[in-house]
């Protein structure tokens, strides 16, 4: 954490309103020593109530990028790198004539590639 | 100016019924919407995880919007927050430069300025409207999800009270159906934890919906996809976790609808299967 653990005062403001936390997932004094950063409902609570004014977000997101994806997000990303989109869309032409809505065109998978060259989940 | 609706995947794979009553709703309210489903994955909350290039797909979106000479309306928190975030990040010159050259490589480019709000920022600018075409105020007992990500963090949203928003409130009200305060209301819904751990997910809707179901709630307003893609496509995970925990989901545009008198069809009530009371 470096230059953040200097700012942090492990004031717990953060984990008194965390949901992760409330659940039981194993969380320190901050959010940002929770060893596990993936299990995270993302509602952001933390950086908004932060008395130092933490950016909670950008670190987390940076401290995800050091370690290893889970396999949620591996699938996510090679959905999104295959198809467009991190859901499975297959059939999904076929439920929007259910509802009465007009058929949708996929983005191709060439330009997510070309945008996303350094994102790999080999 | 036009408006674009930007779906994302939540809607396409999930919740058509949100994009269709979406669409009746705003058409009502004079929002001139036109059709266009060439968008991608707004990025979240995937390639931010794994890779600061998440800016690139963000920005793909919003150049997109700006070739159809359009503002963007959201209808998921997640999407909302990530086009936000690019928008203000690009405002760096540089960073906004280096945008434009992998852009250009697919034939776009971005100037940083496209529009981006989420269907409740829209839905408040209308409210006087709103009052006028509500024809059969609702007897119905709501409890109100309101979508974390559109309000926080609040320095990308830059909309209502973070800690406790008043805008899903102030506009529901208007239908006529009584909103019930129950104890979990300003809590995140908990549905992004099924990615890493479907119980702590389960266990968060089944705690949510039993809340609002003590206080008397019939029906669960929500505001986003990631919300609904929970208490909806989860529920009978939650009924089992807690009997007590059982609500129909209803997205706030099926409620206006509702109270403007358009029909279960036309909202797309009939084929979700949502029965009310
Ligand atoms: S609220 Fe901020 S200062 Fe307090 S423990 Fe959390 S990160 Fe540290
Ligand atoms: S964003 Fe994650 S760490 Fe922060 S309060 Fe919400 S669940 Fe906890």
């Amino acid at each position: 954490m470096g230059e953040q653990s200097k700012v942090c005062t492990r004031c717990s403001a953060c984990t008194r309103v965390c949901i992760a936390t409330r659940l039981g997932v194993p969380t320190g004094a901050s959010v940002l020593e929770r060893e596990d950063k993936f299990t995270c409902a993302g509602c952001w609570k933390c950086a908004e109530i932060c008395p130092q004014g933490i950016d909670i977000y950008k670190l987390m997101m940076e401290a995800r990028r050091k370690g290893e994806l889970p396999e949620s997000f591996r699938m996510g990303i090679r959905n999104i790198l295959e198809t467009g989109y991190a859901m499975p869309m297959r059939g999904v032409n076929a439920i929007r004539e259910m509802y009465r809505l007009p058929p949708i065109e996929r983005v191709k998978p060439e330009v997510v590639k070309k945008l996303l060259r350094g994102v790999s989940v080999a | 100016m036009e408006r674009l609706l930007y779906l994302g995947c939540m809607i396409y794979n999930r919740f058509p019924d949100y994009e269709l009553s979406a669409k009746a709703v705003l058409s009502k309210l004079g929002v001139k919407l036109r059709d266009f489903h060439e968008f991608s994955c707004c990025s979240s909350t995937f390639i931010p995880s794994a890779s600061d290039e998440w800016i690139y797909l963000a920005a793909y979106n919003l150049a997109l919007a700006e070739r159809q000479n359009a503002a963007i309306i959201t209808l998921c928190g997640t999407c909302t927050s990530t086009f936000k975030r690019a928008n203000l990040m690009l405002q760096d010159e540089k960073l906004l430069e280096k945008v434009n050259s992998r852009l250009g490589e697919v034939g776009l480019s971005y100037s940083g300025k496209v529009s981006v709000n989420h269907l409740l920022e829209v839905l408040k600018e209308k409210e006087n409207k709103i009052k006028v075409l509500v024809r059969q105020p609702l007897k119905l007992r709501v409890a109100l999800q309101h979508p974390c990500n559109v309000f926080r963090p609040s320095y990308v949203a830059r909309f209502d009270d973070p800690a406790k928003p008043r805008a899903m409130r102030e506009i529901v009200t208007l239908t006529g159906a009584e909103i019930v305060d129950y104890a979990e209301e300003y809590e995140c819904c908990g549905s992004t934890l099924l990615l890493t751990s479907q119980a702590l997910g389960i266990g968060a809707g089944a705690s949510k919906l039993a809340s609002a179901q003590r206080a008397g709630a019939e029906a669960m307003v929500v505001a986003c996809g990631n919300c609904a893609y929970l208490f909806d496509r989860h529920k009978e995970e939650i009924k089992k976790r807690n009997p007590s925990a059982e609500l129909p989901t209803l997205f706030i545009t099926q409620l206006l609808g509702l109270a403007f008198g358009l029909s279960r069809e036309e909202l797309g009530l009939d084929i979700r299967g949502v029965e009310l009371g």
